[in-house]
């Protein structure tokens, strides 16, 4: 694990974690998506309210049924880990973790004080470079000011960070997000 | 051989050889042929089953005689082998020269030719071979020469030859002696059957020949109804049919005979109903009611036209009260507005009176208001007084009826329009009213797969019981349930027609449960202001786009004012949107004459005390920050120190523990914690992870 400064991370996120696995066809990934909000909730399992923003439907679902399944919960919706995709919602009172397309939080975001009660927004596949995901970070970054509880944790695949380092686009990505912040009209509240 | 196959055949006995000596006329002829030929034998087969009678023995004489004892006694039995199974191959056990002998009997009897008939047997007989006669002379005791002119009176063949036989018999009577001595009943089971069948046939055809003679003369059954017989009876008897009357009788109308012709009254009521469109039977049922009613109470005053007037109306009433909807004539349908049929229990359909109460002066309970009226300001959330005057103002629209709408859609329509015109509302913007839209189809294509995402979307925001869709081939009907208070529920009612919606806006009310129902939101009185807002708002609405859930955050952050301002009276805010309609809220009847209200004076001051207070409320309330309208669920609105904590279940599978304690970020979890505390504490509040993906992986 290392820190990574970057113009991209100087303009937007004050933190790089990077995670080293070994390559093994054993394992299904390094964890990123199931195990970072857990590491979040169960380091504050009163206080966090955390969203993950995945850029498809059934990543969203598959990965919720997984987390609960990981933490002991019958299903999605039963308990403290739930999802919202387009048709299909699963949550609860005491749902605090909860996996939604980023369509569906983009549509969540244009109500008022929309993110008045989340502790933790986590975006995921952010390098995959869909437009919702484009436009949630600019959202993001425009309206984190006036959320002063929020901590925004960006996931991404590590191959093409160091594709994007080599071509420096990193900097161009920082300022087409800044430029569809400044796009975005002012209001204080998100 | 022939006593075995006879006890085969059952009820035969042993064969029985008798000796004719010489004394028929074969023998006699013989002798005149040449006197050689002395032996003949009789076969004589009894019959066993019918003991002590002999009539029904089969005697089987040949027809020829022999020189030879022995041989004639064989020929015997031959023809008795031949007799009773003609059609058993004997010639193939039999040897020789029985064997010729058997095939010329049986050739002879099967062709009927001479050797049957008297003449034959004579020329036969007379031209007798040689041979039988040198084998008798020279071998006496073989006597077994083929004799091929063996053959008998063998009844079995008589079916096939008989008109042979006649003629055997008309010629040789001898022959008719013996035959008709025999006659041996003796066929195949095959002819048995037949004739059975035969005989069956005779039987049923008989049967059936004397059954329809008795169908032909059966006496016709005449079924009348009492009621029929005894008109005819009547009319038989010279007298005068008086029906009776059953209100849930037939529908036939029929002519109706009065018992006394001098009864003008019956006659003068009878007619004018009849000739309103009433049943004739349902008339005069009614009348008779009336008039027992009428014998008890003894009020007969008043002259004969006044009192003739009198009673049509009290059996029009009766007809009105007591007849089904669908027994009245077109007129005094309900349906048709024309006259209300009051019930034991529901009042429906009634105007409102000028003075408030019902018409048969009873109090409808709602502070004087009709009960239409109550539903009609209880459903959106309106003051009597509104509904009142909104009724009255368009009292066409809100009576106004078709076969497929119901009450509830009749004044949403009507309401609506009022609505809109106190908004000044365009139509041509609303999807029910407009004239002058034309919306191509590819529009309409498009405009009907906005309209369905936004409903997947809004299904996905709300929760179930929250939202509900009602779909039909035109239009489409979304509810979304609204907070309000603790125990008051209202919702969101939008109506489009399919198609047009977003390019034209829908048609939005906020009610309070169903129309009929029997709620009571007391909290639900602003309704008209809140419509009349909503209306403004919508008015600066652009078509095209979805809005829905921009109209629910709307009606949310009105509802909270209200809700916030909760101290303010109902009824004190009668003047926005009848002021917008430029109606007078005091007005009660249809005709728009001023009436007495029937509040007192005291509750009057308490209502503009009550304003006071909620007019000074409200500028309070405009300086709070507005509350977040979209979000429904408590996922978003709940904030996390109230949200129960989030506690994994404590025994987790071994496999489950240990595969998450494998991954790469469980080894980072401390770190990450770490860092995730660094950012927060300095500010930046965004980090960034990075690791390899499932896809990758499987790349790789």
């Amino acid at each position: 694990m290392h820190r990574v400064s970057f113009e991209f991370f100087l303009t937007f996120c004050s933190h790089h974690v990077f995670i080293h696995f070994p390559i093994s066809p054993a394992h299904q990934g390094c964890g990123k998506t199931t195990q970072i909000p857990q590491f979040i909730l169960e380091n504050a399992p009163k206080e966090s309210k955390i969203i993950v923003a995945q850029p498809r439907r059934l990543a969203a679902t598959g990965v919720a049924s997984r987390v609960a399944l990981e933490r002991g919960e019958p299903a999605p919706g039963k308990a403290s880990v739930g999802y919202v995709v387009r048709g299909d919602s699963k949550m609860c009172a005491s749902t605090r973790l909860m996996f939604c397309t980023t369509g569906v939080l983009l549509r969540q975001l244009q109500s008022q004080n929309a993110l008045e009660n989340i502790s933790h927004i986590l975006v995921d596949e952010v390098h995959e470079r869909h437009l919702d995901t484009d436009v949630l970070l600019a959202i993001l970054k425009k309206t984190l000011p006036s959320l002063p509880n929020l901590t925004v944790v960006l996931m991404s695949g590590k191959i093409y960070i160091q594709q994007i380092i080599s071509q420096l686009f990193i900097i161009i990505y920082s300022q087409y997000v800044l430029l569809l912040s400044s796009l975005l009209p002012s209001n204080d509240g998100c | 051989m022939i006593k075995k196959h006879s006890k085969s055949l059952g009820g035969k006995g042993h064969p029985i050889y008798r000796p004719l000596g010489g004394r028929g006329d074969n023998n006699r002829s013989s002798n005149v042929g040449g006197g050689k030929k002395k032996y003949r034998y009789r076969l004589i087969i009894p019959d066993n089953s019918k003991k002590g009678s002999s009539e029904h023995d089969i005697v089987l004489t040949p027809t020829l005689s022999v020189s030879n004892d022995e041989q004639a006694k064989e020929e015997a039995a031959l023809l008795g082998l031949l007799y009773l199974f003609p059609k058993l191959p004997h010639e193939r056990t039999l040897p020789e020269p029985y064997r010729s002998t058997f095939l010329a009997a049986l050739k002879n009897n099967e062709s009927g030719g001479g050797a049957n008939g008297g003449s034959g047997g004579n020329n036969v007989n007379g031209k007798a071979p040689s041979k039988g006669d040198t084998s008798s002379t020279t071998n006496n005791k073989k006597g077994a020469t083929a004799n091929t002119q063996l053959s008998a009176n063998l009844p079995s063949f008589q079916h096939r030859n008989n008109s042979n036989n006649n003629n055997r018999n008309n010629n040789n009577p001898s022959s008719k002696s013996t035959s008709q001595q025999q006659q041996p009943v003796l066929l195949t089971r095959a002819q048995i059957n037949e004739a059975k069948a035969q005989h069956k046939r005779e039987v049923q055809a008989r049967i059936r020949k004397h059954e329809a003679i008795r169908n032909a003369n059966k006496p016709v059954e005449v079924f009348m109804s009492a009621r029929f017989k005894k008109r005819i009876e009547c009319l038989l008897s010279g007298d005068v049919f008086e029906e009776d009357v059953d209100l849930d009788g037939g529908e036939d109308d029929e002519v109706v005979v009065f018992n006394d012709d001098d009864d003008v009254l019956q006659s003068y009521v009878h007619q004018r109903l009849v000739h309103e469109g009433f049943n004739a039977r349902h008339v005069t049922k009614a009348y008779k009611e009336v008039m027992k009613k009428k014998h008890g109470s003894s009020s007969n005053d008043g002259n004969d036209d006044q009192m003739m007037d009198k009673t049509y109306e009290e059996v029009l009433q009766y007809l009105c009260i007591h007849l089904k909807e669908h027994q009245l004539p077109i007129g005094f349908d309900p349906q048709g507005g024309q006259l209300d049929v009051v019930g034991g229990k529901k009042k429906k359909g009634k105007e409102p009176s000028d003075n408030g109460t019902d018409k048969d002066g009873s109090d409808s309970g709602g502070g004087g208001y009709d009960t239409n009226i109550l539903q009609f300001a209880q459903f959106f959330g309106l003051t009597p007084r509104e509904a009142l005057a909104i009724y009255s103002s368009d009292k066409a629209a809100f009576t106004a009826t078709t076969d497929s709408s119901d009450e509830s859609t009749i004044y949403k329509r009507a309401f609506w329009k009022v609505i809109a015109n106190a908004a000044s509302f365009s139509d041509d913007r609303i999807c029910f009213t407009s004239k002058t839209a034309t919306i191509s189809d590819e529009d309409r294509e498009m405009n009907q797969e906005a309209a369905a995402n936004e409903c997947e979307a809004l299904e996905a925001i709300f929760e179930e019981g929250e939202f509900s869709i009602l779909r039909d081939d035109t239009s489409t009907s979304i509810s979304i349930a609204l907070p309000f208070g603790h125990d008051t529920k209202l919702s969101l009612e939008v109506h489009y027609i399919n198609g047009l919606y977003p390019s034209l806006l829908p048609r939005v009310f906020i009610t309070s449960g169903s129309f009929n129902g029997k709620g009571n939101n007391k909290k639900y009185r602003f309704g008209g202001n809140l419509h009349l807002k909503v209306a403004q708002y919508m008015k600066d609405m652009n078509p095209g786009q979805e809005v829905i859930f921009e109209l629910f955050g709307h009606i949310q952050s009105l509802l909270q004012e209200e809700e916030d301002s909760s101290t303010s009276s109902a009824d004190n805010d009668v003047s926005e949107l009848l002021s917008c309609l430029k109606l007078d809220g005091n007005s009660r009847g249809s005709n728009g004459t001023s009436q007495s209200q029937p509040e007192t004076s005291d509750q009057t001051k308490k209502h503009q005390s009550q304003a006071k207070a909620g007019q000074v409320q409200k500028k309070k309330h405009k300086s709070k920050p507005m509350r977040r309208p979209r979000e429904r669920s408590t996922f978003w609105n709940t904030h996390p120190s109230k949200t129960p904590p989030a506690e994994a279940y404590p025994k987790l599978s071994p496999s489950l523990a240990r595969a998450r304690s494998n991954l790469p970020a469980a080894k980072a979890k401390g770190e990450f914690l770490s860092l995730l505390s660094d950012a927060n504490k300095s500010g930046g509040r965004v980090m960034l992870v990075t690791g390899e993906t499932v896809s990758r992986l499987r790349r790789a």
